[in-house]
């Protein structure tokens, strides 16, 4: 019976083209718009590290000014990195933890040896050797920096886009990379990594950029002069002039995770961490009341607020968008319906149930919105390429349909005409079967 | 024309009617959103900065030799900006406007320990050429001499003596005088020693316009000597492009120095509201598409009633109606769906606004908003609707004594 | 074949309620072929569509094929008009947008046959109506008595035991409606049983039965004239 309702259907759609092409536009350009909304909220609200996602934490600590009148309830009030004294100290701490790392970034000049290649500026995150195994990094060529090297040895780890630039592709492991501060020799290249955006920095967002160079952060933190890029907040006075009173100073600044063995061990780790600060009270710092933190990778997120704002915005406005269209929709399948009512009537009389009707005029709302999605998803390619050119490169890893997007356009669309078919086919076929079997 | 009579009718289709009413409604409460946010974005991205746009722009420069003197190599650049022709003025800071990068620091009028108001802003730095740079006005006070710049070198700490402060600023610090000549204090310094405000300036734009107050800020004497460093330079009007690439020219005779970036304030605005401006265009489409839906979903229900109620109208017209009655008829009946959907909506769009609000902080709705969304529904619906209605007048009054 | 009893039929609009069928009783046998003549608006339309199970009866007893069918689901009655009950239509009732064999075809579908027992009574019905020619042709290419042979054919596909027939030559000029109602007929030779609804009294003396409805009521022609009287009665004493 479904390919004769089928049949029955595009014989149907064929005779009030004008009416189904209406109800497909209306339908594409709402699961469309839908769908573009849905897409950006899909990248920045994703897990980023499935496998893992809940092992990870990142850690925060109030070691605020005890005259500082800020409140803390949620680790959303607390700034999002440590000071770097307390970020060394837990990197030499007993933390119940199978590894941690400790990160910051700055911006550093590349200076190819190829004249051919301009000079390009490049971020630096400068962090340990456990980053890249904590946070999935895969590699192309080589691998992480040594435990020696972590010491401060000139090693790098560069990406692929760079070792793309600089030396074609080739693997540039033991070779030199020179920057405007110093040479380093490379030890690793990285894949393209393919997350829509560095979740581990402090304040991720969307749009910002990746680090494209990584060396050890001993290397670099002793450095005169210091150069960082990133948010930096400091509560107390110190000399500004002396590079050892910045690293003793009470500013936050270095990003600090941990991964558990298990998520169970995340009241240990806090307890580990309170000893902590209990322990430094009596070296006269932490005089606030204890307010410690570690948050996992998707409530990281959600503390961040990245799938919020203008992503949120547009989420709601294309959804009521989608549901004007569904409800126009329904008036114009409501239309269509009781335009075919002698059909109905005729079909009736000749033996066709309710439920015969209902099952043939549901299959042809659903091709309706199938070929509505399928055009949708069209529409969705190309205004994702317009929202692109509007917001700028910082949405390009949030614009690219894969897979589960396309199946979830394709849903929407049938699950939307479904939706709206629901009523007028229903009461296309509960028409009372005599009524239109007189008249012409 | 009788309303009652359609009344009655339009209750005899109920759920169809309640559909194109909450279709309206829904509309309603989108567009008038939409404009509302639509208008909030582009009040604030029209709002006077202080920056010269279309004369000003960025040089944004690094060493690729650490080991050179920062110090003169600046000294020689500023020399050689300045005779270019066509610069009015240079001044050096890494701190740009509308740039996305902040410095920010609170200042209290009383030292730390005493009781004093405290105002959370953010900072420029620059020489007395600063003030000639940007197109703020000097209120009260004056600029700084040369004198009264302090220089730094890499790695080095000084007091800051001397800043200017926005009006806005002034008016938090000093509610009751004027701010000239008073001393505050920089909760980061441990020496706690003053700072004089030598001017209060109008306004000039912060580098994030999107942070809460953008327009508090304070402008401090101060160059440093660092490495890294970027030039505003204003140009003589008109004269920007050819500036800009003589400028980018001049500086990159240095094989020592790095421009990474040479761009217009414009295009620092451009890119500070990218999001802003993404999200109007968006909206503006969203609101385009939404009306063409719209009209769609009115003239189709229109054509809907028309074509079932032929008869009925070939009746009325066969009992004397005449086309304009007809029309008429369409036309009260459209006004009147409409009508009920525009009361539903405004409902549904202060709603809206009040969620909207509480989560995007998207600002309240203007009234104003609202009375354009209604007459904009208005105007579309007897638009659509007239082409139907004009069918249902064309209606032959035979048509009710033909039978079968 | 077909028992009604003490049916009623009431609408219900607007607070008013209007009575199409009345104390209506009927029993047509095996076979039959009964013509139903009455004026517009007597019921005779309401009669049809309750006896073809498009209506349900408000009350009253009805037993098609020795099984009452006064209260089933839609689902069981759609089946038994699709088995027991073929429908001929003054306006013919074809899909335009379906050929011939398309059309004929459509009782059959809800039936379940599989494809090559459809094609096989599709063949059947339309040779015995002489258009097998036509299959694959579209109803507007046809001529009105064509038309109507299709609808006939569509009716018999199934091998109803039951023909309703509403003014089936109502649209047709006489040549044809003579050439219809021949094949009636000869179908009713055959052992189907036909209750054709008309106003033709030329058509009705060719039925072996005549029953006229009168407001509502059933009446064989015999009894007639009494009932007119107790009608004449009834409205005088309503006035």
């Amino acid at each position: 019976m479904f390919g004769y309702y089928l049949r029955l259907a595009w014989q149907s759609i064929k005779r009030n083209y004008i009416i189904s092409s209406l109800m497909v536009l209306a339908l594409a350009v709402g699961v469309g718009s839908f769908m573009i909304t849905m897409t950006i909220y899909y990248y920045a609200s994703s897990d980023p590290i499935p496998q893992k996602s809940d092992r990870l934490y990142a850690i925060q600590l109030d070691a605020g000014d005890i005259e500082s009148d800020y409140e803390v309830e949620t680790s959303a009030d607390l700034w999002a990195s440590l000071t770097y004294l307390d970020a060394k100290n837990l990197m030499e701490e007993d933390l119940p933890v199978v590894n941690k790392t400790l990160h910051y970034r700055f911006g550093t000049l590349v200076l190819p040896e190829d004249k051919d290649i301009d000079y390009f500026g490049a971020e630096v995150r400068a962090t340990n050797r456990s980053f890249f195994s904590m946070f999935n990094v895969d590699f192309l060529y080589g691998g992480s920096w040594s435990e020696v090297d972590d010491e401060g040895k000139s090693v790098i780890v560069i990406t692929e886009e760079i070792n793309d630039k600089i030396f074609s592709g080739e693997d540039s492991v033991g070779r030199t990379l020179k920057t405007n501060d110093g040479d380093f020799k490379i030890v690793g290249v990285i894949k393209k990594w393919n997350i829509a955006m560095p979740y581990f920095e402090p304040y991720p967002h969307i749009g910002h950029e990746f680090a494209e160079i990584y060396t050890p952060i001993n290397t670099f933190v002793n450095r005169e002069p210091f150069s960082f890029n990133g948010s930096m907040n400091c509560w107390k006075p110190f000399d500004r002039g002396s590079h050892d009173a910045f690293l003793q100073a009470e500013c936050a600044w270095v990003g600090f995770w941990v991964e558990l063995a298990s998520k169970d061990d995340k009241t240990q780790l806090l307890e580990s961490l309170n000893n902590y600060t209990t322990n430094q009270k009596t070296l006269g710092r932490f005089q606030r009341p204890t307010n410690n933190f570690a948050t996992d990778v998707n409530a990281w997120l959600k503390q961040h607020e990245v799938a919020e704002g203008p992503v949120r915005l547009m989420q709601s406005m294309s959804f009521l968008f989608l549901l004007v269209c569904l409800i126009n929709t329904i008036g114009l399948l409501a239309a269509k319906f009781i335009g075919k009512s002698t059909d109905v009537s005729v079909r009736r009389a000749l033996g066709a149930s309710k439920s015969d009707i209902f099952k043939q005029n549901l299959i042809e709302v659903s091709l309706i919105g199938l070929v509505g999605g399928l055009f949708g998803l069209l529409f969705a390619v190309v205004g994702l390429r317009w929202v692109r050119e509007l917001f700028g490169d910082s949405l390009e890893r949030f614009s690219a349909l894969d897979p589960t997007l396309i199946i979830m356009g394709v849903v929407v669309a049938i699950a939307a005409s479904i939706l709206s078919g629901i009523y007028p086919s229903w009461r296309a076929a509960s028409e009372p079967p005599a009524a239109n079997l007189k008249t012409q | 024309m009788e309303i009652r009579p359609i009344l009655s009718a339009l209750s005899r289709t109920k759920i169809a009617v309640f559909l194109i009413i909450l279709q309206i409604a829904i509309t309603l409460a989108v567009i008038t959103n939409a404009v509302s946010i639509v208008n909030k974005n582009e009040s604030d991205m029209n709002r006077p900065t202080g920056v010269d746009l279309d004369n000003t722009f960025v040089v944004s420069i690094s060493t690729v030799n650490m080991e050179s003197d920062p110090k003169e190599i600046m000294l020689s650049e500023l020399a050689k900006i300045t005779a270019t022709s066509g610069v009015l003025a240079v001044t050096p800071g890494p701190v740009v406007p509308l740039s996305g990068n902040n410095w920010c620091g609170g200042l209290n009028t009383a030292p730390e320990g005493e009781d004093g108001t405290d105002v959370h802003m953010c900072l420029y730095r620059g020489d007395e050429n600063f003030a000639n740079v940007y197109d703020f006005k000097i209120i009260e006070g004056r600029n700084f001499s040369p004198e009264e710049i302090t220089y730094l070198q890499e790695g080095e700490d000084k007091h800051i003596p001397y800043i200017m402060v926005s009006k806005a600023v002034a008016d938090e610090l000093f509610p009751e005088e004027s701010a000239v000549g008073k001393n505050v204090y920089d909760g980061g310094d441990a020496e706690q020693r003053p700072k004089i405000i030598v001017g209060v300036f109008d306004q000039l734009i912060g580098g994030s316009p999107q942070r809460n107050n953008p327009f508090n800020m304070r402008i401090e004497g101060l160059v440093g000597y660092q490495h890294f460093t970027r030039y505003s330079i204003r140009t003589q009007p008109g004269e920007l492009p050819e500036v800009m690439e003589k400028v980018e020219e001049v500086l990159k005779q240095d094989p020592n120095r790095y421009v990474s970036r040479v761009r217009s304030m414009q295009e620092y605005k451009k890119l500070a509201y990218e999001t802003e401006s993404g999200v109007n265009s968006m909206l503006k489409t969203i609101v385009t598409m939404l009306t063409f839906i719209n009209i769609l979903g009115v003239v189709s229900l229109a054509w809907f009633n028309v074509n079932k109620r032929r008869k009925q109208i070939g009746t009325r017209r066969a009992l004397g109606a005449r086309k304009s009655d007809i029309i008429k008829y369409f036309l009260t009946e459209n006004w009147l769906i409409t009508s009920m959907g525009i009361v539903l909506g405004v409902a549904i769009a202060l709603g809206l606004n009040y969620l909207l609000d509480q989560s995007l902080e998207v600002g309240k709705m203007q009234p104003q908003f609202l009375v354009f969304g209604a007459v904009l529904l208005w105007v579309i619906g007897l638009l659509a609707v007239t082409i139907p209605a004009l069918r249902a007048s064309s209606i032959s009054p035979a048509t009710a004594t033909r039978s079968v | 074949m077909l028992s009604m009893k003490k049916i009623e039929m009431v609408y219900r609009a607007d607070m008013v309620e209007t009575y199409a069928l009345r104390n209506f009783n009927l029993d047509v046998n095996d076979g039959e072929f009964v013509a139903v003549t009455g004026p517009s608006g007597s019921g005779k339309t309401t009669f049809l569509n309750i006896a073809g199970l498009l209506e349900e009866p408000t009350s009253g007893s009805y037993e098609l094929d020795g099984e009452s069918v006064g209260k089933l689901s839609d689902k069981k009655r759609s089946q038994i008009r699709n088995e027991k009950v073929g429908f001929i239509f003054q306006g013919f009732n074809l899909m335009p947008d379906l050929n011939i064999f398309d059309n004929v075809d459509v009782p059959l579908r809800y039936r379940g046959f599989s494809g090559a027992e459809r094609k096989k009574l599709i063949e059947e019905a339309l040779e015995k109506v002489g258009l097998q020619s036509r299959m694959k042709h579209l109803p507007s290419q046809l001529s009105g008595g064509q038309q109507q042979r299709v609808a006939i054919a569509r009716a018999l596909a199934g091998k109803p035991r039951f023909l309703l027939a509403d003014e089936p030559t109502g649209n047709l000029d006489s040549l044809m409606a003579q050439q219809v109602m021949q094949m009636l007929e000869d179908i009713n030779a055959e052992g189907t049983t036909i209750i054709m609804v008309t106003h033709d009294p030329e058509l009705a003396v060719r039925a072996r039965r005549n029953i006229q409805i009168l407001d509502g009521s059933v009446s064989d022609l015999d009894e007639m004239m009494h009932r007119v009287s107790e009608k004449v009665t009834a409205v005088a004493e309503g006035a």
